[in-house]
């Protein structure tokens, strides 16, 4: 594998009494994008939220998680090791959104503004003026085919998914993180996000992305990345998979050995 | 069953979380954009407004129309006036307005941000890089300390404007001598007690509308509890903390 963008060593945490997350080495390419597969609850998003640094609450950090989680940026001097960064660390660093931007599953949009507040309020928190964040807004917008002025209150399922898509890429982070982004789209809305989403690994991006679609691995996936009950059965390049995702999308999911390790 | 240890150790934790809804307030006091407050402050305050004036004038006629049957006993119904200031301005105006917004800040603030953390705002934020506590916390924070304080004032004004009109209508009392024997029968350890408790008990409803708000939740049913846990929690505690505080500031400054 070329360099790795992310670097898991002996990541464990027990996020309830019947769910444990247990990662002891992986590693993501960078410049690539990875995709994670595996049944419902089987830890996908979980592993996603460490990778952005937003699992838990905000207040409480979990107390049974440790490990580590290693960011490796170009140009960077060394590894930053994620899971040792506090909330104010990883603010002050500015890591989340301008380096490593996420779309959510549930996308988390704020009502009480209108999409291009959607993507300008971040921009201008960061300190981008008003005038260039509107401008960046509207490239973002036009790139997912939203309309500018629209209310998030009134915008469909697929819409949602297409705001949250333009606030992650206004930011033009260098590692992007995707939980379900092309979910619940109409069929033409599905095929422009899908090229979009091309172009930006095309860029060199680093992506992440958990998808339960067959046309998103086909067309994005370079590195695939199945897990069962928290851990991960089986990783490797897409090209070397061939025969394991033919199987997963014909139901037969790569599975957890009884004895608990990994088959 | 919970032990005395684990409620020993949910106590600590909540008040370490209360304690840190402040802090983050306090750190942002010259970090948030003033707009920001100014617009929780309109929302907080300036709504509540009209509610706690015409509430305070009520009140203050109640008071001055039971105190007076009472002083009338005793031949001195003169002295309403000294007593519907005093209870007013030491005791009624802080607590009274505190319970009112206990019931409309701190219930606005914890289901909004409760709204903020079951929709997914609060996970996006931090995934944006925007600082929960300069977006959120502190202009709330803020705005509630200080919009508690004003309305508090207010609510004085005008209960004892009630007593004034109570004072005129029913006991013949008129209004300049009203508010001559009012004012004169204040001291500036009254107005101490006033704004202090005010700012304290604005305190005590951020907080817990604050933390009790962002708190983790799986659904509404949780914010709903989250919500009236706020407002519950608030007033009960404005009402302990209002002897404590009228306890300590008699021991500082003397009665």
């Amino acid at each position: 594998m070329s360099t790795p963008a992310f670097r898991i060593r002996e990541l464990a945490w027990r996020v309830s009494p019947d769910f444990a997350l247990d990662i002891p080495s992986l590693d993501l390419p960078a410049k690539k994008t990875t995709v994670i597969l595996g049944r419902s609850a089987s830890g996908k998003s979980t592993l996603l939220s460490l990778l952005g640094r937003v699992e838990g609450s905000y207040f409480e950090r979990p107390t049974a998680l440790s490990g580590q989680v290693l960011l490796l940026l170009d140009g960077a001097p060394a590894p930053i090791d994620l899971l040792a960064l506090s909330e104010r660390d990883l603010l002050k660093q500015r890591l989340r959104g301008p380096t490593v931007g996420f779309v959510f599953q549930r996308e988390g949009l704020f009502p009480g503004r209108d999409a291009t507040e959607n993507v300008t309020w971040p921009l201008m928190a960061l300190g981008t003026p008003k005038a260039a964040a509107e401008v960046r807004a509207r490239h973002a917008l036009d790139a997912v085919g939203l309309g500018p002025d629209r209310q998030v209150a009134t915008l469909s399922g697929g819409e949602r998914k297409r705001l949250a898509i333009a606030r992650a890429i206004a930011l033009e982070p260098e590692v992007l993180l995707l939980d379900e982004p092309l979910t619940g789209l109409d069929p033409e809305a599905l095929g422009g996000l899908r090229e979009l989403l091309a172009r930006l690994a095309a860029e060199g991006r680093t992506m992440v992305m958990v998808t339960h679609q067959r046309e998103d691995v086909v067309a994005l996936g370079d590195h695939l990345v199945f897990m069962d009950r928290g851990q991960v059965v089986l990783a490797g390049a897409r090209a070397e998979l061939g025969a394991e995702l033919e199987r997963f999308f014909a139901g037969q999911v790569p599975t957890l050995a009884p004895s608990g390790g990994p088959t | 069953m919970i032990g005395a240890g684990d409620a020993v150790v949910a106590f600590g934790k909540e008040a370490q979380a209360l304690l840190a809804v402040l802090g983050r307030s306090l750190r942002m006091t010259f970090r948030m954009r003033f707009s920001d407050f100014v617009d929780q402050l309109g929302r907080v305050a300036l709504s509540a407004l009209p509610l706690v004036c015409i509430a305070a004038l009520f009140a203050g006629m109640v008071i001055a129309l039971n105190s007076s049957v009472q002083l009338t006993k005793y031949g001195q119904p003169e002295l309403v006036a000294d007593v519907v200031s005093v209870s007013l301005v030491t005791e009624l105006a802080p607590v009274f307005t505190a319970l009112l917004m206990s019931g409309k800040a701190g219930a606005g603030l914890a289901s909004e941000l409760g709204m903020v953390v079951l929709s997914g705002q609060a996970q996006a934020m931090r995934a944006l890089s925007l600082d929960i506590d300069r977006e959120l916390i502190a202009p709330r924070v803020w705005a509630c300390v200080i919009g508690t304080m004003l309305l508090t004032i207010a609510a004085a004004l005008f209960g004892l404007m009630g007593g004034m009109v109570l004072g005129s209508a029913k006991l013949g009392i008129s209004p300049i001598h009203y508010m001559n024997r009012a004012t004169f029968a204040l001291d500036p350890i009254h107005f101490v007690l006033c704004i202090v408790k005010s700012i304290g008990f604005g305190v005590i409803i951020a907080a817990f509308g604050t933390r009790m708000g962002l708190r983790d939740k799986v659904d509404a049913g949780a914010l709903g509890q989250h919500t009236m846990s706020a407002v519950v929690i608030a007033s009960f505690v404005v009402l302990i903390a209002d002897h404590v505080m009228t306890t300590f500031i008699y021991a500082v400054l003397g009665p």
